[in-house]
């Protein structure tokens, strides 16, 4: 799309009609960018605040304010509201991008009104970065990583390109920020985690390392333990992951999973880990755990960056001795073990 | 594995003041805590109006009968002469530290001191509360610490509130203790 042209384009069934116009400033090598809203409903005007916070992860610095009738980079209207279409009028004569939220627009589609923050990131980035399509990231400063079929924990457990690095994460439809150096998931909505843990162990996955600095900058509404998201979703859909190699490993540290308090077992798997290396098939004979389980917490543990792998074969642990006295009934009242 | 006198069971929460220690308490007893609670003479702390002066006391009742008793020590630094006291013959020890107050490898490394000059062999846990009104937290500090101190001791971001979390740690401790 040649920069300084206009566009007008619909997204079929997405709730927006879009005016493409010319890009917005660069300054810093951060892209900056003012949105402007008018005849948006509060929760719309709410959604959209949202979505321009999260356009720090794809290097756009966005604030958002009330249309004035000065100068902006898009403006973003209700498409059922007089006011808005007036303001879409103006915008439009003086080459300004346009979004519209709703309504029917000029022969376009109706459009729904209550598509998510992450859906709206998207519609920016189409009008704000020349070349970025709508599903894609072609002007991001770094590489997408896409996984068709493989599972995408175990592209963030083996792919080297993801590889102690933090990284916006996306599937189906939803956007998320692994960030390894701070142990952390962020999200614009609950819904978007959620989501998001439940596809872990399906493909559709696209990943981007953040650049240093835009790690959870914006997109923080929700934050949550970044150990306890994988284990939780690794351990919901733990058939359809692959084994794990057979090769020894070992934790340096204890995986945060104080959020995923059914994960009993693991906490065993843990501390077996965190003493010695252990191959994941000693790992489950040790503590008599089933090995898809097992995987399921390495692949997580992998995907958190804190697992480590270790080339030579490692001595089988000592089988668990089984706790008695009153640390048998005490591991028992927690759950732990049954009462021997 | 370590060695319990049977019929005396202890555990003890520490930490500074505001990190949840008496909600976490109220969260994994089965009773009521006895506490010690006196307003603030500095005020209210965000929403805390009221501080363990002495020590909470509560206890969890087994299948058999058998309680465990439940401390959590005040605090403050100047009733640090309590912790030997209080301590003695515990099974481990539970950290709550609040990210509000930042600094935290400076806090996981002064607490786990303060515990190891009591008992050197005791397990530790450590639980950080309010990680969720912290804009950018990371538990990347606490790792570093535990590495430079040598102690792979488990570190739970918990809610206190939430009596399934303080139960997790509770968990961890004793994986550490029996395992």
């Amino acid at each position: 799309m040649a920069t300084g042209a206009i566009h007008a384009f619909a997204f079929p069934g997405t709730g927006f009609d879009v005016v493409r116009a010319p890009p917005s400033r660069q300054a810093g090598g951060r892209m900056r960018a003012l949105i402007r809203h008018a005849g948006l409903r509060p929760e719309q005007e709410q959604r959209l605040r949202l979505a321009a916070g999260a356009l720090s992860a794809h290097g756009i610095s966005a604030g958002v304010e009330a249309w004035d009738g000065t100068r902006c980079d898009l403006v973003a209207v209700g498409g059922e509201d007089g006011y808005g279409r007036h303001v879409q009028t103006i915008a439009t004569r003086r080459s300004v991008g346009v979004l519209v939220l709703g309504g029917k627009i000029d022969g376009a589609g109706r459009a729904p009104d209550d598509a998510s923050a992450a859906a709206l990131v998207r519609h920016l980035l189409a009008i704000l970065q020349p070349g970025a399509g709508v599903n894609g990231h072609a002007a991001a400063p770094t590489a997408a990583v896409a996984t068709a079929q493989s599972a995408g924990l175990v592209n963030l457990a083996q792919d080297p390109r993801l590889a102690d690095k933090d990284l916006e994460a996306q599937v189906a439809g939803r956007s998320i920020q692994l960030l390894r150096s701070s142990g952390r998931v962020l999200s614009a909505t609950l819904s978007d985690q959620m989501t998001a843990r439940d596809r872990l162990c399906e493909g559709g996955w696209s990943f981007r390392a953040l650049p240093p600095g835009q790690a959870g900058d914006q997109l923080r509404e929700f934050a949550g333990s970044l150990d306890a998201f994988l284990l939780q979703g690794a351990l919901r859909s733990a058939a359809l992951l692959p084994p794990f190699p057979a090769q020894s490993c070992s934790l340096q540290d204890w995986p945060d999973l104080g959020a995923s308090p059914d994960a009993i077992a693991a906490l065993r798997l843990v501390r077996t880990l965190s003493a010695q290396p252990v191959s994941p098939a000693d790992l489950a004979r040790t503590h008599a755990v089933d090995p898809r389980y097992v995987g399921a917490c390495l692949w997580a543990f992998a995907a958190s960056g804190l697992l480590r792998r270790h080339g030579e074969p490692a001595a089988a642990p000592p089988a668990a001795k089984p706790a008695s006295g009153i640390l048998a009934r005490l591991a028992a009242h927690f759950g732990l073990t049954r009462a021997g | 594995m370590e060695t319990v006198q049977e019929g005396t069971i202890k555990l003890v929460l520490a930490g500074p003041v505001g990190a949840g220690k008496t909600t976490a308490i109220r969260s994994i007893a089965d009773s009521d805590p006895i506490s010690t609670e006196m307003p603030l003479t500095t005020g209210a702390i965000g929403g805390k109006t009221t501080t363990t002066v002495a020590f909470d006391f509560a206890t969890i009742v087994l299948d058999d009968g058998t309680p465990v008793m439940v401390y959590g020590l005040p605090g403050q630094a100047h009733y640090a002469f309590m912790r030997p006291i209080v301590m003695a013959g515990a099974i481990g020890v539970l950290v709550l530290l609040d990210a509000r107050e930042g600094d935290l490898d400076n806090q996981v490394e002064y607490w786990l001191q303060a515990m190891q000059e009591v008992d050197p062999a005791l397990a530790v846990v450590i639980g950080i509360t309010h990680s969720d009104c912290v804009r950018g937290f990371s538990l990347a500090p606490v790792r570093t610490a535990l590495r430079r101190l040598g102690r792979p001791i488990p570190v739970f971001t918990v809610d206190a509130r939430i009596r399934d979390q303080a139960l997790h740690l509770v968990r961890a401790l004793l994986v550490s203790v029996i395992h």
